[in-house]
């Protein structure tokens, strides 16, 4: 019985949270048009300057390839490039019209995985001058979303549609070199990143949640363990903390439903007594215990209780009436595209909702693909206002990437998955997809020196057969 | 020392058949987690060399799983339909990245899997035992009961407290921030700081006056917040368990008992100003602290006799007004000062008094003589003083297409001094719940002053005399 106290003490870093997603107005009076033509104006410099370096003194058949200022001022004929907001116009994306169509009929049809239907699918490129189909094989094998700005070169032709032979985008943004020191220090650095544990407060919480709780708390396991643990200098939870609320309410509505019809009173619109504190409980107290020893972030998710449209804005701090005295220490609630820098280190995450999106337009199942294009393009979140909830920004697209984070995740995505992307100039950027802690129990540890992956997962196996 | 735990042990297991963790071991002897483990494994082991299968237990390993199982991780495919990849090529670099993931597990085990879970291992870093048990579990979900239990049983420490006791990793840098409400960085939710002062300050307040001192050390103050903050967060879930963790463990228990206490007083001293000033009543109006709950009252009317009502109202109204007044100031000082909590505590001790029981008793013996809730003196009659007001109606219609639009419309009405001043209510906060269930009540005022004469003549009737 040794009883050395080793007191094992919380590996410190300097956080800096980026309020680029902060809103200040809530203002929902204005179109979102801005958005696209902010975002343009944002870009076009940038893909032009890529298209001038690729494209210029640029000879085919004799003939220069020109730079054409609008879309609409294309020549028939004429080999040139333009550069745009693509638009994708695609049959089995939702559509408000339809929508309103379908009320009529009995049953909605199921939500699509995907939306890209290439025989159907329309490309085109606008600015703000007009709109100009693209066709090609080029064009069609290259992965687009709507939203992002390209500039694509070719000749437009007999039927009016823009042969597309090449493309660029606008690439990588500028990236502040990291602090990398000159020898490895002895003790590891990890900024933890977390996602969907969907907190439930029906039953009891799994036991795994707890274990992690245990675990980044430096009580559980070995002192190599607890050491381990404590070189964690920050928690990052990316989103849907909280589970899908409407779970516990069909079933309330069912069993009253079957119960007591007869007795069951009358009420018009919110009904108080419905509702179910226990979630928020169950996290306030689960985030106050690791409040006490480790900096947790908080981003909240498709499932939390925060607003829809991105950029989510943090998740009101009454929701946590024991882990908010902890805010300006160790609790950092945080909106959804979360930016901040923590040692240097540039961290770029959202909760999911992003690429999600992403992926519907998207062949293939690479996530860590579309996270790369994302990148490329410069938008945190490129098809925000066409099928992605956004706030209509006025003055600036919020969603334009201006720095290149180091390290760049994403939450609550089906599995743990990693690699590097590198750039032009030298960025290197860390991919990061997170799995939905309450599937997979899997925790991510970046290591901030090396930017190296860990992952911890947390299981637990009973003896008697379920 | 070791009589002292394996008592507890053999009493929670043993007799109650309940499940001990580490965890609350710990927290139940106040000893560091790793001590708990040994004192848990030692017990465990001197049990069944007592009597074999008498205990049971779980074990926490951690370790490195065996690398067949991540090298070759199952894609999870959740859609029925397959898409083929377009480039047949996937990035070169995307399979040297994946080697370099470092995978480790921390897996929770009974007793009986533990063999298995340490062959699925390539290299075991530790196992400890997790939790002892009086029979083999058929569900984990017991053992996550326990750690709830935890929650709920056990305040949260400070974080120095909390490592130094338990050997929870040391952040120095976690400060819980004592009193002042969270930093509102967005104008809006301004709202909720209001919301915060006075549910926190409510102990303290009558605290004060019991140590008959208003210069009480910031420091009791805190600590009286924090008390009764953990205390009245868990209120419900902790009833049942602090009497069996007072009697099982009353000898050193310090936290809980004087949690219990703080309880008791500040219940107390909630109370007990109250009920001299109303012993008539039989509905206690709401204390004064909590500003939306008195919203709901206008909706049933009890005939009791109106002059007493009458002065309950204004009285409501006025205590309602200074204490927005000081909220007001309150506020600001808070947005002045916000960094430091411990002078906002002070400053608050300081303001927070003037509602305190003298003030609102000269308030109560002020309020019967007359003093109209929202004067706007026009028209005045030389004998009886007839005034006009303005009040805020919802009136709601349904308009050309059908919808139900409700309107706000402000109308000037005329009221005589001796009339009962009800409909002053509904000006103070119109806040949207209030403003549905004020909806009616309004509207019966409004009906009350159009039809005049008789009705009014009989309440100044009763009230002459």
């Amino acid at each position: 019985m040794t009883s050395e106290n080793l007191a094992l003490e919380r590996h410190q870093t300097v956080y800096k949270t980026d309020p680029k997603f902060q809103l200040d107005t809530h203002s929902y009076q204005t179109q979102y048009v801005d958005i696209y033509f902010l975002r343009l104006a944002r870009l076009k410099r940038i893909v032009e300057a890529h298209g001038r370096e690729r494209w210029d003194a640029l000879e085919v058949h004799g003939d220069y390839v020109k730079r054409v200022d609008r879309v609409l001022d294309v020549r028939q004929g004429e080999l040139c490039w333009i550069t745009g907001t693509i638009y994708m116009n695609m049959p089995l994306k939702p559509n408000v019209l339809e929508d309103i169509a379908k009320d009529h009929f009995i049953s909605a049809p199921l939500a699509r995985q995907k939306y890209r239907d290439f025989e159907k699918d329309e490309i085109m490129i606008e600015d703000e001058s007009g709109r100009l189909k693209l066709v090609g094989s080029k064009i069609k094998t290259e992965d687009l979303v709507t939203g992002c700005v390209v500039g694509v070169m070719g000749t437009e032709t007999a039927s009016g549609e823009f042969e597309v032979i090449d493309m660029v985008l606008p690439e990588l943004p500028e990236q502040t070199p990291r602090p990398i020191p000159k020898v490895p220090s002895a003790k590891k650095n990890y900024v933890a990143l977390l996602s969907g544990l969907n907190i439930t407060g029906n039953v009891h919480e799994s036991i795994e949640t707890h274990l992690l709780v245990e675990y980044l708390l430096g009580e559980a396991g070995s002192p190599e363990d607890q050491a381990k643990s404590s070189s964690i200098s920050r928690l990052i939870i990316a989103g849907n903390s909280l589970s899908e609320p409407h779970a516990q309410a069909t079933d309330e509505a069912a069993a009253a439903a079957s119960s007591s019809r007869a007795t069951k009173s009358k009420k018009y619109g919110y009904d108080a007594t419905s509702y179910n504190a226990k979630p928020t409980t169950v996290l306030d107290t689960l985030l106050a215990d690791l409040c006490t020893s480790l900096s947790v972030t908080l981003m909240p998710g498709e499932s939390d209780p925060a607003n829809a449209s991105l950029p989510q804005q943090k998740m009101h701090p009454t929701m946590f009436p024991t882990a908010k005295y902890y805010t300006g220490s160790t609790f950092i609630p945080s909106t959804n595209p979360h930016a901040c820098e923590i040692d240097g280190v540039r961290f770029l995450g959202t909760s999911g909702q992003t690429i999600d999106d992403v992926f519907k337009y998207l062949d293939g199942d690479n996530r860590l693909e579309m996270m790369e294009k994302t990148l490329r393009w410069r938008l945190v979140a490129p098809t925000a206002p066409d099928t992605l909830w956004c706030y209509p920004f006025q003055d600036d697209d919020q969603f334009v990437i201006d720095i290149c984070p180091h390290v760049y995740f994403i939450g609550n995505q089906p599995e743990f998955d990693t690699r590097l992307t590198h750039g032009a100039n030298n960025q290197e950027v860390r991919l990061i997809t997170i799995p939905k802690f309450s599937e997979t129990g899997e925790l991510v540890l970046v290591d901030l020196e090396t930017l190296d992956c860990e992952v911890i997962s947390f299981k637990s196996k009973s003896g008697a057969p379920a | 020392m070791s009589t002292d735990h394996s008592s507890f042990l053999a009493a929670r297991v043993l007799n109650d058949n309940k499940l001990v963790t580490y965890r609350l071991l710990s927290r139940e002897l106040k000893i560091h987690v790793n001590k708990a483990k040994e004192h848990l494994a030692a017990f465990h082991e001197a049990e069944n060399r007592k009597r074999q299968g008498s205990c049971h237990a779980t074990y926490l390993v951690t370790g490195i799983p065996k690398p067949l199982a991540q090298t070759s991780r199952p894609r999870i495919d959740t859609d029925d339909d397959t898409y083929m990849e377009s480039s047949p090529v996937p990035q070169a670099t995307q399979n040297e990245d994946e080697e370099t993931v470092k995978m480790s597990s921390v897996i929770l085990v009974t007793e009986e899997e533990l063999e298995g879970v340490k062959e699925s291992l390539k290299e075991i870093t530790s196992i400890h035992i997790y939790s002892v048990e009086p029979g083999p579990i058929k569900d984990l979900l017991t053992i996550s009961d326990a750690s709830t239990e935890l929650y709920s049983r056990f305040p949260t420490l400070n974080a120095a407290e909390k490592s130094k006791i338990y050997g929870t990793t040391l952040n120095k840098y976690a400060k819980k921030r004592e009193g002042a409400p969270p930093p509102p960085p967005p104008p809006q939710p301004t709202k909720s700081s209001t919301y915060v002062v006075p549910v926190k300050k409510e102990p303290t307040l009558p605290a004060a006056p019991a140590a008959t001192t208003s210069t009480s050390t910031s420091k009791e103050t805190k600590k009286d917040v924090k008390k009764d903050f953990f205390g009245s967060i868990k209120a419900k879930d902790a009833q049942k368990p602090r009497q069996t963790s007072d009697s099982t463990s009353s000898s050193k228990v310090k936290v809980p008992l004087k949690r219990g206490q703080s309880d008791l007083m500040s219940s107390f001293s909630n109370t007990q100003p109250k009920k001299p000033k109303q012993p008539e009543k039989k509905k206690t109006p709401p204390p004064p602290d909590f500003m939306d709950v008195d919203d709901d009252e206008p909706a049933e009317v009890e005939p009791i006799d109106e002059e007493t009502r009458a002065a309950e109202r204004a009285k409501q109204e006025e205590i309602r007004r200074k204490r927005q007044e000081d909220e007001d100031e309150l506020r600001r000082m808070m947005d002045e000062e916000d960094d430091e909590p411990a002078v906002t505590d002070a400053t608050n001790s300081d303001v927070e008094p003037v509602d305190s029981p003298e003030e609102e008793e000269e308030e109560a013996t002020l309020s019967p003589t007359e003093e109209p809730p929202v004067p706007a003196p026009s028209a005045s009659a030389p004998g009886r003083r007839k005034v006009k007001r303005r009040v805020t109606k919802k009136v709601r219609s349904k308009d050309a297409d059908g919808y139900i639009v409700t309107r706000e419309v402000t109308e000037w009405e005329e009221y005589s001094e001796d009339d009962i001043p009800a409909p002053a209510k509904p000006v103070a906060k119109p806040n949207a719940f209030s403003a549905m269930k004020q909806a009616p009540s309004s509207q019966k005022g409004k009906k009350g002053a159009g039809e005049g004469g008789p009705k009014r003549d009989i309440a100044s009737f009763f009230q002459r005399k």
